[in-house]
């Protein structure tokens, strides 16, 4: 179940609201706007990066018209952002662009933000694109839902795609309490023919289904609570609305081929997420209850972060983390069933910030093994080069992460920053 | 004439039976130096950072400093990183309090992520440099105990000489020997030594300015770290006290404004 990025955006969104004359989203579009033009003194700045990614597989591909050739992206990242002098209001904009050479599914643009802010002393109101973190745990994230995931460079679930959002931040007495109205959803995209890591067999955006009537244009719904006590935070959040991960079954499409078709359920989904950090430890948890076509799965991550500061007496510090997941579901959509992961992270604070991350993720009921390497170093003032190595190993024929088993790869990536 | 018999043969008396101990004078000083900077409220600067190795390479760092007062606990901090461009928008939450531990917190720009962090790695370096967590975080009077030395004449001026020995758990220090001059009860330079009790790092603190007439501040603070050579140079500007800064702009919800 790989997807790459969604060439749509939530400023369609907008655009075709101005057009067929949505009255809220209008009024939503017409404080934005009047925000915007009120930091004519404002300060502003832009920055982002440059990147190129190389990728190699080890193995040959396995599914059919899949290439076997050495993988380059080149991406742009700009992003501006212009803050009122009295700094109550913020304007916020994020593009991502980018071109492959395997597959024209590599390419893609992408708005990650484009949000007006307003802060007041006990609340916040924020409008437009958005991107929105929720959750503690580092080897998947299972409460955080408000995005849609922009898998098109990694499978790793940490790159999203922006999300049209109407989002109010109260501050009260039981903590911070954030309303969501989601406009508009955007679909998973997923690799073409020739794409690495993609399912075995292609998935054929023409015959998505949504269970909701409005289709992507639903207005889903979501809520959070979250306070810190102290040593402690706990977040609690709801969801109501279509599902970010679509179910996908075999088909035919009109071309006669053997594909797979995306269909996008509304689900109901309870969240919470938790930490408690003592010492050197950070404990985690999030769970969540979601109900999807009338039946509700579990699904459970949590564990622990261990920090060991000055190893072997040098500036060196090594982090370690245990995260077991688990989900109610007999055969989970996502390779994290009755999984295992163990982590470490070696920082070595010098000037150049190089760092080196280790992560394995064991299946307990099968003997399937994902293994992920990263190290990374800054390179004179404005760029930074990391080396990555996935390794799919063992992995059966009935896990999800089955359709990788010949994707193992290396990625050499180098960014310059401005 | 008797009464100031009187009142010398109390002041003898007095002192004879309170002779101030070492522990105390060390004591004393550095609460009359913690008064003497109270009342700032909120401050923000800006400091670059100029690392150097062994072989003299030099590399940079820029961040932005906001921190706020806090009467009856420790200060309230907020470091936003803004060069090198790769770390840029990253920021450190921090809530120190005098005794139990700090309340600290991360925020990763590229993820949108707030992540609360342990807060006892006090030793480890600061973004590369020869300064640790523990010598740039809010220095409260409870967190050290003092003992007097002697004075001695520094640069052209009178100093007292203290030790302080850190009383929080994981310092990288055994102890500290700190220099305030008798004037003002600024701190020119600090001898670090390190567990083991040998000398590790000495700071110097230069170009001092008042500001609101009260405040004295380092325009620019070097450490050397005596052991491997290598140094590192905070230069500090743009100083701006009592800009209304409030408790909202250092909760967790303030990080996701930087960037």
């Amino acid at each position: 179940m790989i997807s790459i990025v969604t060439r749509s955006n939530g400023f369609d969104e907008v655009l075709r609201c101005l057009r067929v004359g949505c009255s809220w989203k209008l009024s939503v579009v017409a404080i934005v706007l009047s925000g915007i033009t009120q930091m004519v003194t404002a300060a502003s700045s832009i920055d982002g990066n440059v990147r190129a990614d190389v990728r190699y597989f080890l193995d040959t591909s396995e599914h059919r018209l899949q290439s076997n050739q050495i993988s380059t992206v080149l991406t742009i990242e700009p992003s501006w952002r212009y803050e009122s002098v009295d700094r109550q209001q913020l304007f916020r904009m994020s593009l991502s662009g980018r071109v492959g050479n395997i597959d024209s599914q590599q390419d893609a643009a992408n708005v990650k933000e484009l949000l007006f802010s307003k802060f007041s002393d006990d609340w916040e109101f924020h409008a437009g694109i958005g991107q929105f973190f929720w959750g503690v745990t580092e080897s998947q994230h299972v409460v955080d839902i408000i995005n849609q995931l922009d898998l098109v460079q990694d499978i790793d679930g940490e790159e999203k795609v922006g999300q049209a959002v109407v989002n109010l931040t109260k501050f009260t007495d039981v903590g911070t309490l954030d309303l969501f109205l989601l406009p508009g959803f955007q679909e998973r995209r997923y690799p073409g023919m020739k794409g690495r890591l993609r399912t075995q067999l292609p998935v054929d955006s023409a015959l998505t289904r949504f269970e909701s009537a409005a289709g992507r244009h639903r207005l889903d719904l979501a809520a959070r609570v979250f306070d810190t006590f102290g040593a402690g935070e706990l977040g609690v959040s709801v969801f109501s609305g279509t599902s970010r991960a679509p179910q996908l079954s075999p088909a035919v499409n009109a071309a006669g081929i053997a594909v797979l078709a995306p269909y996008y359920p509304v689900m109901f989904q309870w969240g919470i997420d938790a930490q408690y950090t003592r010492n050197d430890a950070l404990w985690k948890l999030e769970a969540i209850r979601r109900t999807v076509g009338g039946s509700a799965y579990y699904a459970v991550t949590g564990g622990i972060e261990y920090g060991i500061y000055g190893i072997f007496e040098t500036d060196t510090d090594l982090s370690v983390l245990f995260e077991p997941s688990f989900d109610s579901r007999a055969l989970a959509a996502g390779p994290f069933d009755r999984d295992v992961f163990v982590g470490l992270r070696l920082s070595f604070n010098d000037a150049q910030s190089t760092e080196i991350v280790g992560g394995l993720l064991a299946d307990t009921d099968r003997s399937s093994r994902m293994v992920n390497l990263e190290a990374s170093r800054r390179l004179g003032a404005d760029w930074t080069m990391k080396l990555q190595a996935r390794l799919f190993r063992n992995i059966s024929f009935d896990d999800p992460l089955s359709a990788y088993r010949a994707d193992s790869f290396v990625t050499w990536r180098l960014s310059r920053f401005f | 004439m008797k009464n100031v018999l009187l009142a010398v043969f109390l002041m003898v008396t007095s002192s004879a039976l309170h002779a101030e101990t070492a522990e105390e004078k060390g004591l004393s000083i550095s609460q009359e130096a913690q008064r003497r900077d109270n009342g700032w409220a909120d401050l923000k600067a800006t400091m670059v950072m100029v690392l150097r190795n062994s072989r003299g390479e030099e590399s940079s760092r820029r961040v932005e400093i906001r921190s706020l007062e806090v009467a009856g606990d420790g200060d309230k901090s907020l470091t936003i990183f803004s060069y090198p461009a790769d770390i840029k928008g990253t920021a450190f939450l921090s809530h120190t309090h005098p005794t139990r531990p700090d309340e600290q917190w991360l925020y990763l720009p590229a993820l949108k992520r707030i992540k609360r962090i342990s807060s006892s790695n006090k030793s480890g370096p600061f973004m590369g440099s020869e300064f640790a967590y523990e010598d740039l975080a809010s220095q409260e009077i409870e967190k050290y105990s003092y003992r007097y030395l002697r004075n001695v004449t520094y640069q052209g001026q009178d100093h007292f000489i203290i030790e302080r020995y850190p009383e929080y758990k994981r310092s990288g220090y055994k102890r500290q020997v700190v220099w305030l001059d008798v004037e003002h009860y600024r701190v020119t330079k600090i001898e670090f030594f390190d567990r083991k009790d040998s000398l590790l790092k000495v700071l110097t603190c230069h170009g001092y300015t008042q500001y609101l007439g009260r405040y004295w501040r380092a325009n620019e603070m070097r450490m050397e770290n005596k052991q491997t050579g290598k140094s590192t140079v905070l230069q500090w500007s743009d100083y701006t006290f009592q800009s209304g800064l409030s408790d909202r702009d250092f909760d967790r919800n303030a990080l996701k404004r930087i960037r």
